[in-house]
């Protein structure tokens, strides 16, 4: 891995050096963001209003090809502060762009793509993305990604990325192994590797691959394996149809399993199919800004225990274009011998800006 | 050196990945011949990428200067390439009834 750090900082100097003389122009700073409130509800529990973001993103285009940008994440009415990215962007070639920073793991596309509550079609995150791939999940380091068109709508797009890497004790949630408040290593030296792979053979369909892998204990030596690999796909027909899925694995090494000496790993799946249907076209002036929506994801890890599922219909109102009520029932499934009453109402509004 | 072992689940992955690839190219080609000559315009480009994850954001709503800067952002989250970026920001601004 040194090796590859020796790499990046001489191929980092020598962009440096080539693209300086082409910077010099006005620079333009903007803000933008999302927030949003939600009412939820479940029984035998206080119903409660919770100012779950408030996430402004502030712009700043240094040069034509240099473009700074960081979001910082309220949640829960200011109970958490986490920022959430801080990053640079240098857009090297057409093909080509290089970031540094703090960024958003592009880890099949609900982490840096659709977690955001305006976009998000459910309030919450599917179960796929939260235990096995976490979200919202942003590392140090450094990346390169872009796209390249084939023909018409057909495209590829790329993004390979070196960062710190997930870090925490054996066996722990892959959630909780993630560096929210320090970006930095900590005992654990080594470096992630990871990337994804986009396909877009026609207008309406978008295939993707990604993976990553590192090692994870919080050791000086590190010798416990990390390794995700998920798939992501999506359908969307001329704006009023959507559906998407994910499937994300996550290979977790362990040593301290009952058998002594024993390694083994913790296979943990999850998955998520999403359908969105805007009644538009039906035009009804009364539907036209309503949206039917119901998502199915789910997890399977070692032992039944922590097997969850999970059926959110609902429905998306858009009182403007960025603006949306959502009312949606969460039903929440759990194995036979561990269920527990925890189903929800869910009313949210979400704003982008 | 290390024995390198054929297993059923290696033979899967490169039958699934010859299948993908084979269905890509299918794909492209398929698209080459029903789009061949056919230059998108900014509108299809902002139609087909923008239209996939949020709802439409009108050209009004930011200044010329601003579009640049939030196509620029769009760019690295959403993949978009270098020529789709030109054209969504064309789009844009001259369809900005404020500048």
């Amino acid at each position: 891995m040194k090796k590859v750090s020796v790499f990046l900082v001489i191929f980092l100097t020598w962009v440096f050096v080539v693209y300086t003389p082409a910077f010099g122009q006005k620079s333009k700073f903007i803000v933008s963001g999302y927030m949003d409130w939600t009412y939820s509800w479940q029984k035998g529990k206080a119903g409660t209003f919770d100012l779950f973001h408030f996430n402004p993103i502030f712009l700043f285009q240094i040069e034509d090809k240099l473009l700074a940008r960081a979001e910082v994440e309220y949640e829960h009415g200011g109970g958490e502060i986490v920022l959430e990215y801080a990053q640079l962007d240098w857009f090297l070639h057409d093909y080509v762009t290089i970031s540094g920073g703090k960024f958003l793991v592009p880890f099949g596309v609900f982490n840096n793509k659709l977690h955001p509550s305006w976009i998000s079609k459910v309030p919450g995150r599917p179960l796929a993305n939260d235990q096995v791939v976490p979200v919202g999940w942003s590392e140090a380091g450094v990346m390169a990604s872009g796209g390249i068109s084939i023909s018409g709508y057909s495209k590829i797009n790329y993004a390979l990325y070196l960062v710190n890497g997930l870090e925490g004790a054996e066996g722990d949630n892959i959630r909780d192994l993630r560096k929210e408040g320090d970006d930095r290593d900590i005992i654990n030296n080594n470096k992630a590797v990871g990337g994804r792979l986009g396909i877009v053979p026609i207008k309406e369909i978008e295939i993707g691959a990604s993976a990553y892998s590192g090692k994870y204990d919080d050791v000086a030596s590190p010798k416990l394996s990390l390794n995700l690999y998920g798939v992501d796909a999506e359908f969307c027909y001329k704006e009023f149809l959507e559906l998407r899925g994910e499937f994300n694995q996550a290979d977790q090494e362990i040593t301290d399993l009952s058998a002594p000496d024993s390694v083994g790993f913790l296979v943990k799946r999850g998955y998520y199919a999403q359908a969105a249907l805007k009644l538009s076209p039906l035009a009804v002036s009364l539907l036209n800004p309503v949206e039917v929506v119901v998502r199915f994801s789910g997890q399977n890890f070692p032992g039944k225990a922590a097997d969850k599922r999970e059926v959110s219909p609902g429905v998306n109102y858009y009182v403007t274009n960025t603006g949306i009520i959502r009312l949606f029932y969460r039903l929440n499934l759990e194995d036979e011998a561990y269920k527990v009453k925890n189903n929800q109402i869910i009313l949210q509004y979400a704003m982008g800006f | 050196m290390k024995n390198f072992k054929i297993t059923q689940k290696k033979i899967s992955l490169v039958i699934a990945l010859t299948f993908a690839i084979f269905l890509f190219i299918t794909f492209v080609h398929t698209t080459e011949v029903l789009t061949k000559g056919k230059e998108l315009t900014g509108a299809e480009v902002y139609s087909a990428n923008c239209g996939k994850c949020h709802s439409e954001r009108y050209p009004s709503e930011r200044t010329d200067d601003e579009w640049k800067v939030i196509v620029n952002h769009m760019r690295v989250i959403a993949g978009l390439t270098a020529k789709e970026a030109k054209l969504v920001l064309q789009y844009l601004q001259e369809n900005n009834p404020e500048e």
